[in-house]
């Protein structure tokens, strides 16, 4: 049995949609179909079985993330990077209500890059709801947007910002770079 | 997400159990249609084996 490294979760930023999933405001992964339960850690999985995409060829089944692979749950280690992301969508079919940004917690097996991370276990650890939506679509306001994740146990917080850059210059000015503890 | 070039990998264990006590659920009140988890890749770069 091998000690861990750390014995405290990497704490990084990420941005989320907001859908509504059978009456139930859910956190939802941007480029990917996933719902985030509250509750429930969030843990990744590399989907060896998916179509070789780029002529990077067959990859052998792995745990998630792998070095080799760009598997695992993304996160950013600062605000502004993290915000790129209130732009853009994946394959997913259902329509975002929201956009919130905030801290997450990683840990398990966690790969760290020049600007971010990939982690094997990832759960929200802070949220934060933007005065608009910034998504071009609002179908809540930020009252019933933070009322509605109160299921996921978080702190939750309202911003006055109502663009990308003003939430981003607010958050980042309050904020640290991600931290780790010894074990 | 481009996180740029890996530096290095660890593991943490967390002492505490990251997911607030009081939003867990027991098993059964699990929601049994969570579509399957998918690991986030790159937008623009995605590697071949794509994951939340």
């Amino acid at each position: 049995m091998t000690a861990p490294d750390y014995v405290e979760p990497v704490n990084a930023w990420r941005v989320w949609l907001v859908l509504r999933d059978r009456g139930e405001l859910r956190l939802a992964s941007v480029m990917y179909p996933t719902l985030w339960i509250p509750g429930r850690e969030k843990t990744a999985r590399c989907r060896v079985g998916d179509p070789p995409r780029r002529g990077l060829g067959s990859i052998e089944y792995h745990v998630s993330p792998a070095a080799r692979c760009g598997c695992g749950i993304y996160a950013s280690k600062t605000v502004e990077h993290a915000a790129s992301y209130f732009d853009g969508f994946g394959p997913g079919d259902r329509q975002p209500m929201f956009r919130v940004i905030g801290r997450v917690a990683l840990w398990g097996r966690v790969i760290e890059a020049e600007h971010g991370f990939r982690a094997s276990h990832a759960y929200p650890s802070h949220l934060y709801v933007p005065a608009t939506s910034l998504s071009g679509a609002p179908g809540a306001t930020p009252f019933e947007i933070a009322a509605g994740l109160a299921a996921y146990r978080v702190p939750i917080e309202l911003l006055d910002g109502r663009s990308k850059r003003r939430v981003t210059d607010a958050l980042a000015a309050g904020s640290g770079r991600p931290g780790l503890a010894a074990a | 997400m481009r996180i740029g070039n890996e530096i290095r990998t660890y593991t943490i264990e967390p002492l505490e159990d990251p997911v607030p006590r009081e939003a867990q659920r027991p098993p059964e009140q699990a929601d049994e249609r969570e579509p399957v988890e998918a690991p986030l890749v790159d937008r623009e770069n995605a590697p071949s084996t794509a994951v939340a």
